[in-house]
């Protein structure tokens, strides 16, 4: 067309507005992956992975120093005292705490929150990444211990443990990051459960035991390993504990969930 | 990098794909208040925006962010109700398909680069992937050159502008900004006041909030002023300038001999009080454009020579507070 100005492309089609008013599953995939980079990038998780190599080291230095007899009743010392008393604790409250907490502390949970994106779906990608670390890094830590103090001779122990270890890991983390919606102190508040509640109350009255989610994970590990076990010696069948631990966690999700739908971020000025 | 050398003209003028928003929307705040125990953040506030830039001024800690995280739907509203298209904003996740918040924390996730940054944002808007989106918000805040760099080595200005563009991915029609102009270079900020207004011309509402003067009186045809938590004033902008400039001013004069200038100063009728000792004047003037143009003219007259001549009490705090007893 001469004399005219050449016609303007054509504007590329608006992006289409979906009708959902809410978005689902969709978004469970991005806010994994923020959620993973984020927890990788700092630098506390060179703590975590520290604190769950110890077993492995403890265990190495008793191979070393050759008590290799008595190794069955040395593991389930190992597992009892340290593994789920300390490092599995310890490792699902750092990596709990800061899958959210520590978003929620610098602000960045905003970019988040701030999104049409079912409450839910946010706090169940926290709670994957967290259990997936946690599992990752306390599974395979029981798992190497185990084998160099019992090499491979009994495979049901390593199996009870290694149930026991993510079960606990699972029900840990998905208390732990409720309570970083719930609290700006959830680091201490989850130390209190750990070492006074399972660590002192649970151990001296014995009815307690139904609320604590070591017991589950210890239960659990007894049933499977059997005879293995042995003197463990555990009040609660393996069913009750299986049961216990997939009751807390799934009220854990459903409270924290409910609390992020209510959140009000605290930076106002 | 190319995207810092645009020509200035071309900033914020046109986005190419990018069309008026549709049905216009509605923002209502009505009798909002929102308090912390004893402490009272904002009180029995209300007003409605419609497209255009609304500039929400006040001091430090006046309470603005609170008043924009409760728009945002991010705070609960102790009182009253804020709606968007009619629906309240708190707990209602949806809301967000129609509003993009630009926070003032600075925090952003370092570990991302500007384009994951803006891309997550498009996720999570539900957005489908290959729409030029993500592409076009970074263009829009000129970041494009540097979009494929981690957000943590960016500058200030640079972190404002990806927050910008991620609000910006979903084309909402309500846009919330909390002190978008902090921590930008000049340059920058211009480039900011033009992408509002054209944002605004496309029927958008934006609100935001600073606390400078200045730059509000740029960007916003309407202003809010918020002074300890409540609307002090609010209206067209020229109208509250009027009230700011009209309020009573007071100068110190330092003068070669204040005696003989008080002495005319106190028969003019702009001037409402005066206070003459220790070799300084202090007056007080109710009109101060007519003032300004008295003195030199006075003093000339007296053949005193005017060595200092200084605001006593310019201070935005003071403006407000004016603004507040009115």
């Amino acid at each position: 067309m001469p004399g005219w100005p050449a016609a303007a492309p054509a504007p590329p089609p608006l992006p289409r507005r979906p009708s959902a008013p809410v978005l689902g599953a969709s978004v469970l995939g991005p806010l994994v992956d923020v959620t993973t980079r984020g927890l990788l990038g700092r630098r506390r998780i060179l703590l975590v992975g520290l604190l769950a190599l110890a077993p492995v080291g403890v265990a190495a230095v008793l191979v070393v120093g050759g008590g290799v007899g008595t190794t069955t009743q040395l593991t389930r010392d190992l597992y009892d005292s340290l593994v789920m008393t300390t490092v599995v604790p310890l490792v699902t409250l750092i990596l709990g705490t800061t899958a959210i907490g520590a978003e929620i502390d610098d602000g960045t949970v905003v970019h988040l929150l701030a999104k049409p994106v079912g409450r839910g779906w946010i706090i169940l990608a926290k709670m994957l990444v967290a259990g997936t670390a946690g599992v990752l890094l306390c599974g395979t830590s029981i798992l190497v211990a185990g084998v160099l103090l019992v090499r491979l001779d009994s495979p049901a122990l390593l199996l009870g443990m290694l149930a026991g270890v993510v079960l606990s890991v699972i029900a840990y983390t998905a208390v732990f990051v409720t309570l970083s919606v719930w609290t700006g102190r959830a680091l201490i508040a989850g130390l209190a459960y750990v070492l006074l509640w399972e660590g002192l109350v649970a151990t001296f009255f014995s009815g307690t035991r139904l609320l604590s989610i070591r017991e589950y994970g210890l239960d659990v590990a007894a049933g499977i390993a059997g005879a293995e076990a042995g003197t463990l010696g555990r009040e609660v069948p393996l069913a009750t504990g299986l049961v216990l631990a997939i009751v807390v966690t799934v009220l854990a999700f459903w409270l924290g969930a409910r609390r992020l739908a209510r959140f009000e971020i605290s930076d106002a000025g | 990098m190319s995207g810092e050398d645009a020509p200035m003209s071309q900033l914020g003028a046109t986005r190419p794909g990018v069309s008026p928003v549709g049905a216009p929307p509605t923002v209502e705040v009505s009798a909002v208040a929102k308090w912390y125990g004893n402490v009272v953040a904002v009180n029995d506030i209300t007003f409605s925006l419609e497209p255009g830039v609304t500039g929400l001024l006040g001091p430090n800690g006046a309470g603005k962010s609170t008043l924009l995280h409760l728009v945002a739907g991010l705070l609960r509203p102790s009182a009253g109700n804020v709606t968007v298209d009619g629906r309240p904003t708190f707990g209602d996740p949806a809301v967000y398909r129609r509003v993009g918040l630009v926070p003032e924390r600075e925090a952003v996730f370092p570990y991302l680069t500007a384009r994951e940054f803006v891309r997550l944002s498009a996720q999570l808007q539900g957005l489908p992937v290959g729409t030029g989106a993500v592409d076009r918000a970074l263009g829009t805040v000129e970041l494009a050159a540097a979009a494929d760099r981690q957000l943590a080595t960016y500058s200030k200005g640079m972190r404002q502008r990806a927050k910008v563009a991620a609000a910006l991915v979903h084309d909402p029609a309500v846009l919330v900004l909390d002190e978008p102009f902090n921590g930008m270079d000049p340059r920058q900020r211009l480039h900011m006041m033009a992408l509002l207004r054209t944002l605004a011309n496309e029927g958008r509402v934006i609100l935001f909030s600073s606390h400078i003067l200045e730059e509000v009186e740029r960007v916003a045809e309407r202003v809010l002023v918020v002074v300890s938590g409540r609307l002090a004033a609010s209206g067209d902008f020229r109208e509250i300038r009027r009230l700011m400039t009209d309020r009573p001013h007071s100068f110190t004069l330092r003068t070669s001999d204040d005696r003989a200038l008080a002495g005319r100063l106190v028969g003019r009728p702009t001037v409402s009080g005066l206070t003459f000792e220790g070799g300084r004047l202090d007056v007080r003037t109710a009109d101060f454009a007519t003032f300004t143009r008295e003195l030199p003219v006075m003093a000339r007259d007296a053949g005193v020579s005017i060595f200092e001549l200084a605001p006593a009490d310019e201070s935005l705090e003071s403006v407000f507070d004016y603004l507040v007893r009115r």
